[in-house]
C-alpha cells in the first residue's frame, strides 16, 4: 500500500529492461543450435521455394532411380528374384556432387559476406566449433543422401523376397551401407568446407568446388587408362576414391566395381580418404583461425 | 583519474593495438570502463569498430590485451553469453522473420527458456513479436531494434552498439537511448559508438574520443574541455557595460582575448574556465556592469570533437 502521509519517496519497479541473472546453458548448447539452424538452413526452411531449391534438386537426383525401383520392385516382384546388388551398387553421385557443390557454400560463404559470421562468432562459439557445425550439418544431409535410398531400397527388396535371406545378413547389409555413406560423405563434405574457407565469394566457391572434383577425376582417369600410369595416382582424384570406398565397404566383387581404382589395394583407398579428410579439414580449420572478421 | 577509471572496471584495454598487414587500424590504446553508458565517438576510419571487434572477441589484437569482466573475450567463450553485439552492417539477415533471427540469438548464447527470452527482447525495442514479414521488408529503423533485440535477447552485462542509432526516426531515436540508459542504469556496461556528435551528446557525458586509431580522450567530456589548456575557453557575455568588462577582465589576467560586440556584448577567450567562472561575477559588481547571459561558446562536445581529431 503506498505511504503518501509518510513522503516515502518514488520508486521505479519496471523499467522496460529485465536483466537476467539466472543460469545460462553451457557453450556446447550454441553448437547444436548452429548445426540444427544450419540444416533447416540448407533445406530451405520456412523460407522461400527458391531457397528450397538445391536441396530438392540434389535430394531428387540422388533419389529418384531409388524411387523407380522401389515402384517397380512392389509391382513386378513375383516376376522372379530382383537383383540385389542392384541395391548394393547405389551410389548418388550425381545428386552427392550436386549438393556439395551448392549447398556448403550457402552456409560458409554467405555467412562471410553478409556478416552473419561475425554474429556467430560474437555468441559462445569458438571458430572451430562454428566450421564444425556447419560441416557437421553438410555431411549429415549428404549421408542420408546416400543411405536411405539405400535402407529403402533393402527394405524393400527384403520385403518381395529379393534381399538377403537372414536377419543377420540384413544386419550387415545395413553396417555395410552404413559405412558406405560415411565414406561417400566424408571427402566431399572436406573437401567443400576447405575450398569455401578460402574463397570469398559463393559463386567462385561453387565453381572452384565443382572443379577439384571433377577435374581430378577426368585427369586420373584419363592417366590411367590411356597413358597407361599405374592405377596408384587415383589417390589424387577424391571423387572417385570416396565412391571406390564406399563400394568395397559393401563387398562387392572388385571385378563388378565400376570406376578405375579396381586395382588399387583397399588400405590404400582406406588411408587415403583419411588422408583426404584430415588435409581438407585442416585447411579448413588453419583458414579459420586466421580469417579476419572484417564486418 | 576520470571518472570511468573510478568505477569498477568491466573492460579494461591495456596498450591494444591492431593491424591489419601494413594499415594501423587501432595504435597503443588504454582505457578502462565500468558500468554506465559510454559514446565511443570517432570519425569514419577512426578504428571505432574494430575496438567493438576486439572488445567482443571477434579480432585478436595484435599486441596488448583486452580484459572483460577479467578474461580474454577471444578465448572465454562463457564470456561471450554475457555479451551482446549489434554490428553495424544490416544485411546479415534479410530472409529471416524477426522471431526467428531474435530466437536464434537465444539458442545459440544457451538462454534457458528462448522462446520467452524471445519474445521480452523483441517487446523492449517495442517491435511486434507476431510480425510474420522477413526482415528485408523493414525500415533501417526497423532493421536497427531487430539488431538491438538479438543483442540483449542473451541479457547480456555488456552491450557494444556500432552504429546503432543510424537511419532512425527522432521518436525511433529518443526511444533507443532512453533503452541504452536503462540498460546502463540497471549495472550494464553499454558502449555505443558513433560519429555523429548530436547523438553522443544525448547518450551521456562519458566518452572515448577516438581519431587515427588512437585513442585522444577519455572521460567526461565537459573536463576533457577544461583539460585543453592549450586552447582558450571561450564565452558569450551579455552587459549593458561591455567595455568597461573587457578593461577588467583584462587587468585581472582572466582573459587572453576579447572581443568586444557594441553595444551590449562581448566574447571573452580564457585560458582558464573555471577560473574565469567564479571571478566574473564579482567583477562584474566592481565594473557596475550587469551580466545578463554568461554563456560558454566551445565547451559542448562538438567542439571537443572538433579539437581533439583536427589536432590529432
Amino acid at each position: 500500500m503506498s505511504d503518501w502521509a509518510g513522503g516515502q519517496q518514488a520508486q521505479i519497479f519496471e523499467g522496460g529492461f529485465r536483466p537476467y541473472t539466472g543460469p545460462r546453458l553451457p557453450p556446447q548448447q550454441s553448437f547444436r543450435s548452429l548445426y540444427t539452424y544450419s540444416l533447416g538452413r540448407i533445406l530451405g526452411r520456412k523460407r522461400r521455394f527458391r531457397s528450397k531449391l538445391i536441396g530438392l534438386a540434389s535430394f531428387f537426383v540422388a533419389w529418384i532411380r531409388a524411387v523407380v525401383l522401389i515402384f517397380l520392385a512392389t509391382l513386378f516382384s513375383e516376376l522372379g528374384d530382383l537383383d540385389f546388388d542392384t541395391v548394393r551398387e547405389y551410389y548418388p553421385q550425381a545428386g552427392l556432387v550436386l549438393f556439395t557443390v551448392l549447398a556448403t557454400p550457402m552456409l560458409l560463404n554467405t555467412d562471410r559476406s553478409s556478416g552473419l559470421l561475425s554474429l556467430y562468432l560474437a555468441s559462445p562459439l569458438s571458430r572451430r566449433r562454428y566450421l564444425n557445425a556447419q560441416a557437421l550439418s553438410v555431411f549429415t544431409l549428404l549421408f542420408a543422401m546416400a543411405l536411405v535410398p539405400l535402407l529403402a531400397l533393402g527394405i524393400v527388396y527384403t520385403a518381395v523376397g529379393s534381399g538377403p535371406g537372414h536377419a543377420g545378413d540384413f544386419v550387415i547389409f545395413c553396417l555395410r551401407s552404413v559405412a558406405g555413406a560415411v565414406s561417400l560423405a566424408l571427402v566431399p563434405t572436406a573437401l567443400a568446407v576447405a575450398v569455401c574457407s578460402l574463397v570469398r565469394r559463393a559463386g567462385l566457391a561453387i565453381v572452384v568446388t565443382a572443379l577439384c572434383l571433377l577435374i581430378p577425376a577426368g585427369i586420373t582417369g584419363l592417366l590411367i587408362a590411356e597413358a597407361g600410369v599405374a592405377v596408384e595416382i587415383a589417390v589424387l582424384d577424391p571423387m572417385h576414391l570416396s565412391q571406390s570406398l564406399a563400394e568395397r565397404s559393401q563387398a562387392l566383387p572388385l571385378s563388378d566395381v565400376r570406376g578405375t581404382l579396381d586395382g588399387m589395394a583397399t588400405w590404400l583407398v582406406v588411408l587415403a580418404n583419411v588422408a583426404w579428410a584430415a588435409l581438407l579439414g585442416g585447411v579448413a580449420h588453419w583458414r579459420y583461425r586466421r580469417l579476419e572478421v572484417e564486418r | 583519474m576520470s571518472d570511468t577509471e573510478t568505477r569498477h572496471a568491466m573492460i579494461e584495454v591495456e596498450r591494444v593495438s591492431k593491424r591489419f598487414g601494413d594499415l594501423v587500424a587501432v595504435s597503443d590504446v588504454s582505457f578502462r570502463l565500468g558500468a554506465g553508458v559510454t559514446a565511443l565517438l570517432g570519425p569514419n576510419g577512426a578504428g571505432k569498430s574494430t575496438m567493438l571487434r576486439m572488445l567482443s572477441g571477434l579480432a585478436a589484437p595484435s599486441e596488448g590485451t583486452v580484459r572483460v569482466l577479467g578474461s580474454n573475450p577471444r578465448h572465454d567463450l562463457g564470456l561471450r553469453r554475457r555479451i551482446g553485439l549489434v554490428p553495424q552492417q544490416e544485411s546479415l539477415f534479410e530472409h529471416m522473420r524477426l522471431r526467428e533471427f531474435v530466437r536464434l540469438a537465444a539458442d545459440l548464447s544457451g538462454t534457458p527458456n528462448p522462446a520467452t527470452a524471445t519474445e521480452q527482447a523483441i517487446g523492449t525495442v517495442g517491435l511486434d513479436p507476431a510480425d510474420k514479414r522477413r526482415l528485408n521488408t523493414y525500415s533501417k529503423g526497423m532493421r536497427q531494434r531487430a539488431k538491438l533485440a538479438y543483442a540483449i535477447v542473451c541479457a547480456p552485462d555488456l552491450l557494444f552498439l556500432d552504429e546503432p542509432l543510424t537511419g532512425l526516426d527522432p521518436t525511433q531515436r529518443n526511444l533507443m537511448i532512453d533503452l541504452f540508459h536503462r540498460i546502463g542504469a540497471s549495472g550494464r556496461c553499454v558502449l555505443v559508438s558513433s560519429h555523429v556528435l548530436d547523438e553522443v551528446q544525448r547518450l551521456g557525458t562519458d566518452v572515448l574520443v577516438m581519431g587515427k586509431g588512437r585513442l585522444l580522450a577519455e572521460g567526461d567530456f565537459r573536463r576533457i574541455r577544461d583539460l585543453m589548456d592549450d586552447r582558450p575557453s571561450r564565452f558569450r557575455i551579455a552587459t549593458d557595460a561591455p567595455r568597461a568588462l573587457a578593461a577588467g577582465l583584462i587587468a585581472e589576467g582572466l582573459a587572453v582575448g576579447v572581443e568586444i560586440h557594441e553595444p551590449s556584448a562581448l566574447t571573452v577567450a580564457t585560458a582558464s574556465a573555471g577560473r574565469f567562472a567564479a571571478a566574473i561575477a564579482p567583477l562584474a559588481r566592481d565594473r557596475r556592469a550587469s551580466l545578463r547571459e554568461l554563456r560558454p561558446l566551445d565547451a559542448d562536445l562538438e567542439s571537443v570533437f572538433r579539437y581533439l581529431v583536427e589536432g590529432s
